[in-house]
């Protein structure tokens, strides 16, 4: 069970983490704010 | 005069009147039309009334906000009211619902106040900006007449919505009553939303032509630039504003009482108005973010007067207060995990929250530029001290305050699960999914404040974007995950009334630093139109027509709180006054009269 815990905190680190990016480029672009994978301006 | 008579002499009357009225209507519009296609007027120094002894700017400043210190109130306590009202109905909780009762009955202590500041505005306003005040009618024209009757709705609504309660409490009638108070709210929001298309108007002006002619309709000089972020953020100030006057008197009842089950009410209303605080407090500086941004939009010199001149000192005040509020808040739902048995298990991790907000509070009071000597600056090697630099700059101020905002709202779910434990089965991957969500969250707003010092400008500004949608994303998933989770939780017993006295005085410290902030950021808001009583179309020419200095504008604004601090001591005591009862005299008392 403690074993299945960190597995699941490392999906959720995994899950949120590809979240909060998509979410960033998202908002930048829709500001007219072009960026990259990278996030850094195009 | 016989009949037949007066009846000839009122039909001529009718006659000449039809014949004449086409002309009488076009003469009335043409006369219109020529004061419509009128400049606005310029005052010179000598057409202000002068009335000595009395500063017109500073008595017009002190009724302003106080009226609207009472407005706010008394507008945002029904919009809360009738919420709780229905979770009363929903959950057929009768504690709900005499909740709701008592916070009208607060209402009612301060709404013939409103209303007497507001007459007494209005009056200063006539006597000593006449030109303005014609200027402002010709524009708004039949609007002011719909704000007139809109108050009489108001007041109508208000006073059937109080007085119909115990009448129309159950089944099919609460939802009558309930229907009141939809109609309630809906008028004050309309009042609101008039009034401030009014001030958003001598910010920024729209449906009139440079020299400030009226060119547009009603609708156009209501809809300007800065209408829709002032009722945003005045809407959800309210609720923030209404949830800590509230919550004061909660405090005072608590205090007050010596019964323990009045006081596990009072502990109750405490909490709950500190809730709906929090609630109204979290989006709100997105609100002036967005208020600000428009401003900037619509003048950039303005925006620049705002955050880059001398009222820029302000905003340290500012963030001062707010530190204030998020510490206050959050110390008093620390307090309250001593409610419930299992608080203890949640205490070791307050003094992480507390370095966190700290921390956050002393970014955000960081100023970026010293008012320096030159032999300070030499002493320095420059303007800028090498700390102040980076932390005085808005990516460092926005990380703070996100952060600040998520974790008084880990505060509030650390109360809310002390007494709660969960029974499904996935509970221990939810709570690890709860805890990615805040790692991930966190780092991501701290990522995009640094992503804010590498990039241009323009890039930097928009990096505060998606750090509020990080901030809000944290809320609101966690609650999505938690309410999932906690469903047919086991419930341990919340032990209202379990608190320590000074947790109460947080609840006064809200009200006071809210207060304090509204005086301050009307002030500003205010300034930003400097000498102009109507920016860019209407000089304010009047001797005092001039930004005052921070120390003075720092004394009116305290003055003004404290009069106003002391209303609703008044007000608490009015109301507290309204449940005593005399105890009978011995003769009444044998007679059969009832001692209580």
């Amino acid at each position: 069970m403690l074993a299945n815990r960190w597995i699941v905190l490392a999906a959720a680190l995994v899950f949120w983490t590809v979240y909060f990016h998509t979410i960033d480029r998202l908002v930048m672009n829709a500001q007219g704010l072009p960026v990259g994978i990278d996030l850094m301006p195009k | 005069m016989n009949a037949s008579a007066r009846q000839h002499l009122i039909l001529t009357s009718l006659c000449v009147f039809a014949v004449a009225w086409p002309d009488l209507a076009l003469a009335a519009e043409q006369a219109g039309q020529v004061a419509a296609n009128a400049p606005a007027p310029k005052p010179t120094r000598a057409d202000y009334p002068v009335i000595a002894g009395v500063s017109a700017r500073t008595l017009a400043w002190g009724l302003a906000q106080m009226h609207l210190y009472l407005a706010a109130f008394v507008l945002a306590v029904p919009l809360f009211s009738i919420a709780t009202e229905f979770l009363g109905v929903v959950t057929k909780d009768e504690r709900y619902d005499t909740m709701a009762r008592e916070f009208m009955k607060i209402t009612m202590a301060a709404y013939s106040l409103t209303a007497l500041v507001g007459g007494a505005l209005t009056l200063a306003l006539f006597v000593f900006y006449p030109h303005l005040m014609g200027y402002l009618l010709k524009v708004f024209r039949g609007q002011v007449l719909v704000y007139a009757l809109l108050f009489l709705l108001e007041s109508v609504t208000l006073y059937l919505y109080y007085y119909s309660w115990d009448a129309l409490r159950y089944g099919n009638r609460k939802w009558f009553h309930m229907s009141i108070g939809l109609v309630l709210n809906t008028v004050g929001l309309t009042l609101m939303f008039v009034a401030n298309a009014w001030a958003a108007f001598m910010m920024s002006p729209a449906g009139v032509a440079a020299d400030g002619a009226v060119t547009g309709t009603v609708w156009e000089a209501t809809r300007n630039p800065l209408w829709n972020p002032l009722n945003l953020h005045r809407f959800l100030a309210n609720i923030a504003y209404g949830g800590a006057i509230v919550g004061g008197y909660a405090a005072y009842m608590f205090l007050s009482e010596k019964d323990p089950k009045s006081k596990a009410h009072y502990d109750w209303m405490g909490y709950t108005s500190n809730f709906i605080a929090i609630i109204g407090f979290l989006p709100l500086p997105f609100a002036g973010y967005w208020l600000m941004a428009e401003v900037y939009s619509y003048s950039q010199q303005m925006g620049i007067t705002a955050m880059g001149g001398v009222l820029a000192w302000l905003f340290i005040i500012q963030a001062v207060l707010i530190g204030t509020i998020m510490l206050a808040a959050n110390y008093y739902l620390w307090c309250g995990l001593m409610r419930t048995d299992r608080g203890a298990l949640y205490a070791p991790y307050v003094k992480y929250i507390a370095v966190v907000i700290v921390a956050g509070f002393l970014v955000w009071v960081t100023p970026h530029s010293l008012i320096l000597t030159p032999a300070e600056v030499q002493v320095l090697g420059g303007s800028h001290h090498k700390l102040l630099g980076p932390l005085g700059i808005m990516p460092a101020k926005n990380i703070a305050v996100n952060l600040m905002l998520v974790f008084t709202f880990l505060s509030f779910q650390m109360f809310y699960r002390s007494s709660r434990i969960p029974t499904v089965s996935w509970a221990k991957a939810g709570n690890m999914a709860i805890v990615a969500l805040y790692i991930v969250g966190c780092l991501n707003i701290i990522g995009a404040g640094i992503y804010g010092y590498i990039t241009p400008t323009v890039y930097k500004v928009g990096a505060s974007v998606p750090q509020v949608a990080t901030t809000l994303s944290i809320i609101v998933f966690a609650v999505i995950i938690d309410v999932f989770m906690l469903r047919g939780a086991k419930t341990t017993t919340v032990y209202w009334g379990r608190m320590s006295e000074r947790s109460q005085y947080a609840l006064f410290v809200l009200p006071v630093a809210f207060t304090w902030l509204m005086g301050l950021m009307g002030y500003i808001r205010s300034s930003l139109r400097t000498h102009w009583h109507v920016y860019t179309i209407m000089k304010d020419n009047s001797a005092e027509a001039y930004i005052p200095t921070i120390g003075q504008a720092g004394n009116t604004i305290t003055a003004i709180t404290l009069a106003f601090m002391a209303v609703m001591v008044f007000v608490f005591w009015l109301s507290r006054l309204g449940t005593m009862k005399q105890a009978a005299p011995p003769q009444a008392a044998e007679a059969g009269g009832v001692v209580t």
